[in-house]
């Protein structure tokens, strides 16, 4: 009777962390859109959209190290949007 | 107390005579600091001295210096390329040095650089400051840069705010994560107090607020100087307005080379309460001049 209980109990387990790890990814992949979206608005001079000054980006430029590292690992994707697509529905 | 007086107008008509004058006649009643802005100065020929960026004592308590601009910005981008040498060590490599130079022509630079200047000299231990600015283009694009400044920072921390609550929320989850980076482990920083961009961006912005105050509190008053020609009246009247669209208040206006003319009276009566100071038989130079000047402009 405990042996089903527990096994039971490690159902409804499983379940909470599939429910768990989809609803992270979600975040993880609006929270890497907000990352582009900011490493644009910073750098985004360098291919011709409105940006802040540039006394702003050049002051933040030291501490924007992994920033740029997202900037370069989105340009590096931007080639293959259907992939991202697969990816995001897990194809 | 206003001890800061700024003044403003198009190239030419006369705003470092009208400056220079008021600066003289300040220096009666305590120390005083003139500076000029104007990357094309002309403040050491009306006092008939040789001036540099650092003050000069012109008599008892009258100090003068000419700031040079393209100095300020070249220092400033300097300070800032050892800054981003220091954290991407890999770039020693590289001769950073030819970038500074085309750095310095970056839109905006040259207008923060004066901004900080500005700032600097009011922090100056003077009673009374006096700055003659840039012609009118220059110095509006300068002192509204704290405004529009403001616009990208709020706009920035709300998008920081944004990725670092969904960085918080992925992290009760699945505890702390790291990246590396050029062969480096970095902690990935999750609340406000640990994130250096975040402080960075709100230092930054206590900074222009500061500024944005100084520039719209009783400290300083901003002069405009004109000449009684459509042009130069046309001119200032835009550059009055958009001030006083951010807030800055333009409560003084010269109107200097006056002479009575028809076609521009009208003109300057919509402009308001003026000073005019009439057109002299040749150019006021040298002290004697100067302080009759002062004792025409002694009532703003």
């Amino acid at each position: 009777m405990i042996k089903l209980l527990n096994n039971i109990l490690k159902f409804f387990k499983g379940i909470q962390e599939g429910f768990k790890g989809k609803s992270i990814e979600y975040i993880r992949i609006e929270e890497r859109e907000l990352e582009n979206v900011f490493s644009l608005l910073l750098f985004g001079s360098y291919i011709g959209l409105p940006s802040p000054p540039a006394f702003l980006s050049l002051e933040l430029l030291p501490y924007v190290a992994r920033e740029l590292y997202i900037l370069g690992i989105a340009a590096e994707r931007s080639d293959d949007p259907l992939g991202q697509i697969a990816e995001f529905f897990e194809l | 107390m206003e001890n800061g007086y700024i003044f403003i107008g198009k190239g030419g008509v006369g705003k470092t005579t009208c400056s220079a004058a008021m600066a003289l006649g300040l220096a009666q009643k305590g120390k005083t600091l003139i500076a000029s802005l104007d990357p094309a100065h002309n403040l050491g020929d009306v006092y008939g001295v040789r001036l540099s960026g650092t003050p000069k004592k012109i008599n008892q308590s009258l100090y003068a210096m000419e700031v040079d601009i393209d100095e300020l910005a070249r220092k400033y981008i300097e300070r800032t390329v050892n800054r981003i040498k220091d954290m991407y060590t890999y770039l020693k490599v590289l001769n950073l040095d030819k970038y500074v130079e085309s750095l310095k022509y970056s839109p905006g630079i040259e207008e923060y650089s004066i901004l900080e200047a500005l700032i600097d000299l009011f922090s100056a231990n003077y009673d009374y400051v006096i700055l003659d600015m840039p012609p009118t283009g220059l110095t509006v694009k300068t002192l509204t840069l704290p405004y529009t400044t403001l616009i990208w920072i709020e706009k920035l921390i709300r998008l920081r705010k944004d990725i670092l609550s969904r960085r918080m929320t992925i992290e009760s989850i699945t505890g702390k994560k790291c990246v590396v980076i050029d062969g480096k482990e970095v902690e990935i920083p999750v609340s406000e107090e640990e994130d250096p961009i975040f402080r960075e961006l709100k230092q930054k912005k206590e900074k222009m607020e500061f500024i944005k105050n100084f520039l719209t509190g009783d400290k300083c008053s901003f002069i405009l100087v004109t000449n009684p020609e459509a042009l130069s009246l046309f001119e200032g009247e835009r550059a009055i307005k958009t001030l006083k669209n951010f807030g800055i208040n333009v409560s003084k206006i010269i109107i200097n080379k006056f002479v009575e003319h028809n076609d521009v009276t009208k003109k300057i009566s919509q402009l308001g309460s003026t000073l005019k100071i009439p057109l002299f038989d040749r150019e006021p130079r040298g002290m004697d001049e100067l302080t009759k000047i002062f004792q025409l402009v002694e009532v703003l």
